[in-house]
């Protein structure tokens, strides 16, 4: 069980797949203009993150390895067009906000990039995993900037006002130049936060031993 | 042997020189070396005083709101700089005066009515976001002031391009009856029935506040250009390169020489011109590489106030070219004496 | 001799795969066509009845033209009409009276920047409402202009307007001759 939790917070903290190893910056720079947009688009991509790690993984052995690429691609295409039809089905008005950047979540570079490296070379339940771990990061580092842009830009969160209406919204944050401008803040700040502790992690280390020999005194 | 007494520093030790993006030289001649004495406060305080003459029309023609919208840009700019370097623990140098010339030439660029919010943030973005957090100053790449005016145009749109009638003079309030500008006439090719030249020359038309009266700006341009704080590339490729294409291709079949005059005198041209593109960190330090700087200033003006979907192109223009001002350093780059350039052939050999 | 082989292995390999991807991808696809048109039907419907004030109306499709009748008399028309905005395609319903007097434009689907072209496709000062009442093919800066910072958009609808005004003045003229 352990195992699995630590997964879970790697794909989101440790290992955030946006804010950490900076994949999928075009469809988080496209789709945060509203907390709505940008979970309904982290689900999505989690959903097709599981299935195709999934697929993938059951698939392993079968997989040769020099047609590999492009079984994934094929696989994940095949699984966003899946989405893409249950989303026109189900949530029309989200299908119709997130418009093209649905079929692009095929060239999502997150979930090739957890096929290449994680679903390919393990059994099926821990890449499972994976991709909701990985997912859930996407979708966790996609409303954080959701939320800074949609209250900044809109004075809405969610869509119900947040801030009260004479505010002057700063429309450049529902703009991509805003989107660019948030996601540079973030990380800087995702940085700041990982170098703080792991500062604090190597002086706590660096103490240790010292403790250990005043004890054994 | 007394005449080779050292040089005595002068009281001032911080900022040696102007401020210049270039390398550190290696003076290679014998002392005594004499110093010129300018540093980067002198060269600010020069700038400032050439843009008071449009500064005082502006408040004239607008009134005190004009003035407040000026001040808040500049404190706005000083208090800034100020609480970042103290917060982050670095050198404090807002006595280099940088700070409040970006305040006033935000303030220029800003309509009269503008609500108090828009110079504060915008004074804020220039300073911390444009300047510090690219390493202060020396180390920016855009111009903070235009990067800020820029930045306020996209968030506050409806704010930014609400431009009262000329000689309203506003006290407090913003409350005023908007106009469209000579540039938006002249984008629908209307200007004719709305202005005239005279009016624009001389700022008795409406705009933001320092770009009114081009004669103002004259006065302040020709200034910088005496005391060689500027030199003569970049305002001259620029404003040559606009008034050739106005001259050449009048939108909506208008008479040659007044749309060639009317492009020139409306929008920021004469105010980017003089004191925006030839900003010393932003732009480039050798001659070939400033004509071309102007020269490219010039065409994306041209283009995006005839093609673009803003009426405005002035900022845009000097901002792109900012980014490429390394390139066109390094197409001039001085030959060293003594090396010779590898011929083609010899590469392969 | 193996080479031919292996190739020929690992092709049919990868064809299975797809095979079972595509066989996933129309099991979907049946299952939730008939939905997902329905969809499209109620954006198009709620539009033309905002148009018509939510009267009980009906309305019978023909060639991209819906002819609008109220208890049995025909009250007016709409037309879909595509046209380029800023961002791309923006799709209208473009509502006439009887007489082909335009009497209200709806935005169905749109790709423009919010805060400045879709403000017109929100209908914000009054940008569609403005095209109540009006008759013909409209010009430019003389019937309608635009509201401030969409002038593309506001041009785009403009032009979508009007192709449906021609559009709709052929199929009235074709009927009266």
């Amino acid at each position: 069980m352990n195992k699995y939790l630590k997964q879970l917070k790697e794909g989101v903290l440790d290992q955030n797949p946006v804010l950490v190893q900076l994949l999928g910056m075009c469809p988080t720079l496209a789709t945060t203009t509203s907390v709505k947009n940008a979970f309904g688009m982290g689900m999505a991509a989690t959903a097709v993150l599981i299935c195709s790690n999934i697929f993938i993984s059951l698939l392993r052995k079968f997989i040769p390895k020099q047609v590999r690429i492009a079984a994934y691609i094929v696989i994940i295409s095949g699984f966003v067009t899946a989405v893409e039809l249950l989303m026109k089905a189900y949530v029309f008005s989200l299908y119709q906000s997130l418009g093209l950047f649905i079929p692009l979540i095929v060239v999502n570079c997150i979930i090739l990039a957890r096929a290449e490296a994680f679903a390919s070379k393990n059994p099926v339940l821990p890449s499972a995993m994976d991709g909701l771990s990985m997912g859930l990061g996407f979708t966790f580092a996609l409303c954080i900037l959701g939320s800074i842009r949609e209250i900044l830009g809109s004075g809405k969160w969610m869509g119900l006002q947040v801030l009260p209406d004479s505010y002057p919204k700063m429309v450049i944050f529902v703009l991509p130049a805003g989107a660019f401008l948030t996601l540079g803040f973030v990380i800087a700040a995702v940085q700041k936060i990982r170098n703080t502790v792991e500062e604090r992690a190597r002086k706590k280390a660096a103490q240790k031993p010292a403790e250990q020999e005043e004890n054994a005194a | 042997m007394e005449d080779l007494k050292l040089q005595e520093q002068p009281a001032s030790q911080e900022a040696p020189a102007p401020v210049a993006e270039m390398p550190p030289l290696l003076t290679v001649s014998p002392s005594p070396h004499a110093r010129q004495g300018i540093t980067t406060s002198h060269l600010m305080r020069d700038v400032i005083i050439a843009l008071l003459p449009a500064t005082i029309w502006g408040i004239y023609i607008y009134g005190l709101r004009a003035a407040l919208v000026i001040l808040f840009s500049v404190l706005s700019c000083v208090v800034s700089e100020l609480l970042f370097q103290i917060l982050l623990k670095r050198t404090v140098t807002i006595s280099d005066c940088s700070a409040i010339l970006t305040g006033l030439l935000l303030g220029l660029n800003l309509p009269p009515n503008v609500p108090f919010y828009v110079p504060i943030v915008g004074g804020m973005f220039a300073i911390i976001v444009v300047k510090q957090l690219f390493g202060g100053i020396g180390k920016n790449i855009m111009n903070p002031a235009l990067a800020a005016r820029v930045f306020l145009m996209l968030c506050w749109t409806n704010q930014m391009t609400g431009f009262p009638k000329e000689y309203t003079r506003l006290w407090w309030s913003a409350d005023a009856v908007t106009s469209a500008t000579p540039l938006a006439s002249l984008k629908v090719g209307a200007l004719a029935e709305n202005f005239n030249l005279l009016d624009l020359f001389l700022g008795r038309t409406g705009g933001c506040i320092g770009e009114i009266s081009v004669l103002m700006l004259l006065i302040g341009g020709a200034y910088l250009l005496v005391r060689r704080v500027i030199s003569w590339q970049i305002p001259v490729a620029y404003l040559g390169v606009v008034a050739l294409l106005t001259f050449l291709f009048p939108a909506g079949g208008a008479d040659r020489l007044p749309y060639m005059v009317a492009s020139l005198c409306s929008g920021g041209l004469i105010l980017g011109a003089f004191f925006m593109a030839t900003d010393y960190v932003t732009s480039p330090v050798t001659n070939g590489g400033r004509l071309l700087f102007g020269l490219g200033c010039g065409l994306l003006t041209f283009f995006i106030r005839r093609f673009g979907g803003y009426p405005e192109g002035v900022s845009f223009s000097i901002l792109i070219m900012n980014t490429l001002v390394w390139y066109l350093d390094m197409a001039f780059k001085p030959h060293v004496y003594g090396i010779q350039r590898k011929k083609k052939g010899e590469k392969k050999a | 001799m193996k080479n031919w082989k292996s190739t020929l292995l690992i092709g049919l390999k990868l064809l299975l795969v797809a095979a079972v991807v595509a066989g996933i991808v129309s099991f979907v696809n049946a299952k939730t066509a008939s939905v997902a048109t329905e969809n499209i039907n109620r954006e198009k419907n709620k539009a033309i009845a905002e148009i018509f004030d939510n009267q009980p109306i009906e309305a019978t499709e023909q060639d991209g033209i819906y002819t609008v009748s109220l208890n049995g008399k025909i009250i007016g028309y709409c037309l879909e009409s595509t046209s380029s905005g800023f961002g791309g395609d923006m799709e209208l319903m473009v509502g006439y009276d009887a007489d082909a007097k335009l009497r209200g434009v709806r935005v169905i689907s749109h790709s423009e920047t919010p805060g400045l072209g879709a403000r017109v496709c929100d209908n914000e000062e009054d940008a569609l409402s403005r095209y109540a009442g009006k008759s013909g093919v409209l010009t430019w800066n003389k019937d309608i202009d635009g509201i401030s910072g969409a002038t593309i958009s506001s041009k785009a609808v403009l032009a979508g307007v009007n192709q449906a005004t021609e559009k709709l003045l052929a199929f009235l003229g074709g009927e009266r001759a």
